[in-house]
């Protein structure tokens, strides 16, 4: 049974005018074990969507069920692990007690609601800071916590955003794996991030929304296993290479030249010897796996956004 | 303890903890220490009445300002929606922790002030009534705090423990000029959970007076859970900030 529905759903903020769609007839399913990264530009719906699944806003129109409940029920709640960007929880409060109160709503002992809080601890890798005050964490340690209070409840769906901006390089990794191992435990993670290699590393789909609608929705696998050959052209030749790009759907101008994707049995020697063709001077050529920042960059370059 | 029970002790130990945590309580808890302080300091003046008064306004401020804590919007409120708990839990459960927090030292104030004027019996019932008359400010608090903001529900609370101790009749003299004013101010003095309805008690036992404060506790809970459901379907920003 999949853990999220998402059925055409839409939210739409404002009155009249000023009405907007910021998630707009999103269609998608969350499967047991499966990570699910969101990305997209700031304002594509990443945040919204991410809080239509939690049960934080309702839903304007479609249908969107979370481990078989309608989202912002009591029991879709429940089956939710929510971690908000910028975190929420009273700063009056120590990590430690935060993390109390939240398992003592689903603990059946006190002993049960004291495992709960150790494992989230361990979690987040909070243990070195969680009994000071949370008015006096720094944004790392406030997304640790986070993430610590989103897996307390155990719950079936975990819903992250940035979760894992703000934190150091080792924990970033630990993190990940706390992460992918609560997947391997059957937990669906929606995480939305503009952090596209801790995505890349994490997420075993991918999706891109761009102003409230999904305009890619791949398989992690599937995306990276494709080639994509980049090219340094020589000064004057750069001129020419917009129109170079335009003949190759999915290519993208970068900082020195052009990054041609490789599908459809295009090869990294045709696309040389289209550039002798054009006379275009190449300085220099590799070839790279697909990336995430050429999915955005595509999708930017389709909707005339500057790359 | 059962899952119920546990969770509902959640609740009461985090009322308890936001009340405590918060400089502005604190702060409340200072005017209200030097409201009774200053009551002491007048000596017999003014008799039990004025005293009773005294740890009224004093209670009530205190209750105003720690209720407006619970359902407050932000971490307060999203918690209560995000752990899927039972309509009544978290208001229930967080009035029952202010209330364990801020009713004790107003019955000892109640005790302190009274006792010494007027005996110990009139100072327990004296103790019994402030302790009830906290809970209903409290309620009324925690029911206006969700959708008007932690700071509007406080100054309601404010304004009924310090004008509360005013009686209808007296309000309704003073209104005469203003009919369409008067009719609703009137309506409200004698419904809202004030001061002159505790006195009125302590005085004649009536059984309407004890209704209305009991009944603003249910109250206030119900239209709290109300109010927090209601919070979550307000259209937010569209940049999904908590206001």
């Amino acid at each position: 049974m999949s853990l999220v529905v998402a059925e055409a759903i839409t939210k739409v903020f404002g009155a009249r005018r000023r009405r907007r769609a910021v998630v707009d007839a999103c269609t998608f399913r969350l499967e047991p074990g499966e990570i699910m990264g969101i990305v997209g530009p700031n304002g594509a719906g990443k945040t919204t969507l991410l809080r239509l699944v939690a049960g934080e806003l309702p839903l304007t129109t479609g249908t969107l069920a979370v481990a078989g409940h309608r989202a912002g029920t009591r029991r879709a709640r429940r089956a939710v692990g929510y971690a908000a960007d910028p975190p929420i929880a009273p700063p009056e409060l120590t990590g430690t007690e935060w993390l109390a109160y939240l398992a003592s709503q689903r603990a059946r002992s006190s002993g049960e609601r004291a495992r709960l809080v150790r494992s989230a601890v361990e979690v987040g890798e909070t243990a070195s800071f969680t009994a000071r005050r949370i008015a006096t964490y720094s944004r790392g340690m406030a997304q640790r916590l986070g993430l610590a209070a989103a897996c307390v409840r155990n719950p079936a769906v975990l819903v992250l955003d940035e979760v894992l901006s703000g934190v150091d390089p080792l924990v970033h990794r630990r993190l990940r794996q706390q992460i992918a191992s609560h997947a391997r435990a059957g937990v669906g993670v929606l995480i939305a991030s503009h952090d596209l290699a801790a995505i890349e590393r994490l997420a075993t789909r991918v999706v891109l929304l761009w102003d409230g609608r999904i305009v890619a929705d791949v398989r992690a696998a599937a995306l990276l296993a494709e080639r994509v050959v980049e090219l340094s052209l020589a000064g004057s030749a750069l001129a020419d290479a917009e129109r170079f790009v335009a003949r190759y759907p999915g290519a993208t101008r970068t900082g020195q030249g052009v990054a041609v994707p490789l599908t459809g049995g295009l090869s990294a020697e045709a696309v040389l010897a289209a550039c002798r063709d054009a006379r275009l001077a190449v300085a220099a050529s590799r070839v790279r796996y697909r990336a995430l920042e050429d999915l955005l960059l595509a999708a930017a370059r389709e909707r005339g956004e500057p790359t | 303890m059962g899952a119920g029970p546990l969770a509902f002790r959640g609740e009461v130990v985090l009322g308890m903890l936001l009340v405590t945590r918060h400089r502005a309580v604190r702060l409340a808890g200072v005017l209200a220490v030097v409201v009774v302080g200053l009551a002491l300091l007048a000596g017999d003046d003014g008799g039990a009445v004025a005293r009773r008064q005294a740890v009224f306004a004093a209670g009530g401020s205190l209750a105003a300002v720690a209720a407006s804590r619970l359902l407050a919007p932000g971490a307060a409120l999203a918690a209560g929606r995000q752990t899927g708990g039972p309509w009544w839990r978290a208001p229930v459960g967080r009035l029952t922790g202010a209330w364990l927090v801020v009713a004790p030292p107003v019955a000892a104030a109640a005790v302190l002030l009274v006792g010494s004027v007027a005996g110990s019996w009139a100072a327990g019932r004296t103790a019994a009534v402030a302790a009830l008359h906290v809970g209903a400010v409290g309620a009324l608090v925690l029911a206006v705090a969700p959708l008007a903001g932690a700071s509007a529900a406080a100054a309601v609370g404010l304004a009924v423990a310090w004008l509360g101790g005013v009686p209808p009749s007296v309000m309704g003299a003073a209104l005469d000029a203003w009919p369409y004013l008067r009719r609703p101010v009137v309506l409200a003095w004698n419904t809202l959970p004030l001061d002159w309805r505790a006195g009125r008690w302590l005085r004649a036992s009536t059984v309407e007076d004890l209704a209305v404060l009991a009944g603003w506790i249910a109250l206030g809970c119900i239209v709290a859970a109300w109010a927090a459901a209601r919070a979550y379907r307000r259209p937010d920003p569209p940049n999904g900030s908590e206001p």
